[in-house]
């Protein structure tokens, strides 16, 4: 944690794509504000297949992916971004206390962060910033994994 | 025939006889009626005991019955809050974002019309001679006296900053229904010790217990108990809210752990305003508050009943208006020596 805080101040991102995927419209409009002021690129999508398809015709940095949705939930479409592209750094937006499954998927390393909703707008940046950091140390050290 | 003729003849000797076979026959009836009413009383003794065990498990079963029930209920009922609450939570996860967005929108359009204000002035001292900018001078103070814009800017601070207490308030009540739903769902089981339990948990809320209460603290040595150590917790933040929130100046809380017999058992009482008898029967209903509104949701008895009931324990309670309350929280220990 100390060590990934110092890098934070160090790596500088240039501008990511981040994907987001709520099959609620109403909660990537909201994502959308927040990041209003942002360099980064932001893309969504309504559902996992949805995703999926982004995923295979351009290169997605970070994805920000709702637990609860119909037919393929949040840690399943992770799981497979996990297997498909494992360079993306995968966060889950959980309105669900269903914590055990997202500790399992973070143990499998299926995620790096999770947010609970309703998020603070403030605590969804840091996140997202820390995923960026995360992405950026990857991409720099070369490595597949650092988780 | 002689001897026969002798004995007829002698009413003595028949009298004798007559006597012995009936003392005889007398003394086997008795001996009849004693074997019988032996048996009777024996027979009336195991049914009576027999009786006891039947009313003994009758009760258990309707205990165990209501029990039953009741939990059932809470299954269900558990599975419906879970429900809301997920439902509630969404929408509400984008008010709260969207909010904290059109407060910025809100900071810009304010900077704006102070921007548009000075430029009004400017140009009241130095009038345009240009129509077009005379025209939306006027068409701008129209505007702000028709929409009352100096109200809105005075007003719009306490808009927002109350909207943001509602939105907070509504993730408060969601959280509790989470708690709920869920109690104890997914806790690690440990043995812990129950005045530690108590101790961490008044840490937590000092903030609230410190200006009105003085709390005395009365620990026993405890075995451990086996239970989850995050809602055993709250179980005593809930009943220590209460018991502060009962108090309306100042009041005392004392808190007694004792092992007594098998298990542990934790009282706290207070001096506050006590509970009324009619409300006694419907305390650890889900729902049940007689707090004012946006100052209870009804669930924290409930939710210590569920998560007492859960490690096995029992919850009493006992108390009288204007003199106090005390809560008896009953849980089974660990066995084994001190």
């Amino acid at each position: 944690m100390m060590a990934e805080g110092v890098a934070e101040n160090r790596v500088v991102c240039g501008a990511k794509t981040i994907l987001c995927v709520d099959d609620e419209p109403n909660v990537l409009s909201a994502i959308r504000r927040a990041f209003r002021h942002d360099k980064h690129r932001l893309l969504f999508a309504a559902n996992a297949l949805e995703a999926l398809g982004i995923m295979a015709s351009e290169p997605v940095h970070v994805v920000i992916s709702d637990f609860r949705m119909p037919e393929v939930d949040g840690i399943e479409l992770l799981k497979e971004i996990h297997r498909l592209y494992p360079t993306t750094v995968r966060t889950i937006l959980t309105g669900y206390a269903d914590l055990r499954l997202i500790q399992q998927a973070f143990e499998r390393g299926d995620i790096y962060r999770f947010i609970t909703k309703p998020w603070d707008d403030g605590e969804l940046h840091v996140t997202v910033r820390q995923c960026l950091v995360q992405h950026e140390l990857e991409r720099l050290n070369g490595k597949k994994e650092i988780l | 025939m002689s001897n026969l003729a002798h004995n007829l003849a002698d009413p003595e000797l028949l009298y004798e006889k007559a006597f012995r076979r009936e003392r005889a026959a007398r003394e086997i009836s008795e001996k009849i009626l004693e074997t019988c009413s032996r048996e009777l009383y024996l027979a009336n003794q195991r049914f009576e005991s027999q009786y006891c065990e039947l009313k003994h498990a009758l009760t258990d079963l309707s205990q165990t019955q209501e029990r039953l029930v009741q939990s059932a209920k809470m299954a269900s009922l558990g599975q419906l809050v879970a429900g809301i609450a997920h439902e509630i939570n969404n929408p509400l996860s984008f008010i709260m974002s969207n909010l904290g967005t059109l407060a910025e929108y809100i900071n810009a359009l304010v900077r704006l019309e102070a921007e548009l204000d000075t430029l009004e002035k400017a140009l009241v001292v130095h009038p345009s001679p240009i129509p077009a900018v005379a025209q939306a001078l006027k068409r701008i103070s129209e505007v702000r006296s028709g929409e009352q814009v100096d109200f809105i800017r005075g007003d719009v601070d306490a808009l927002m900053a109350e909207s943001f207490e509602g939105v907070h308030r509504i993730r408060g009540i969601v959280k509790d229904l989470r708690v709920f739903a869920h109690q104890s769902e997914g806790q690690k089981i440990c043995d812990i010790d129950i005045n530690e339990c108590i101790e961490s948990t008044l840490k937590i809320i000092w903030h609230e217990l410190k200006y009105k209460c003085r709390v005395s603290k009365n620990y026993g040595r405890l075995k451990p108990v086996r239970a989850a150590p995050g809602p055993m917790g709250q179980v005593f933040m809930n009943l220590l809210v209460n018991a502060s929130q009962s108090i309306a100046e100042k009041g005392e809380i004392h808190i007694q752990t004792a092992c007594e017999g098998r298990r542990v058992v934790v009282r706290i009482a207070d001096n506050g305003h006590g509970i009324k008898q009619e409300h006694m029967e419907r305390l650890f209903d889900p729902f049940f508050t007689t707090k004012a509104v946006g100052k209870g949701t009804g669930l924290g008895l409930s939710i210590v009943h569920g998560i007492v009931q859960k490690h096995h324990g029992t919850i009493q309670v006992e108390s009288s208006v204007g003199r106090g309350t005390t809560f008896t929280v009953s849980l089974p220990s660990v066995g084994g020596a001190l």
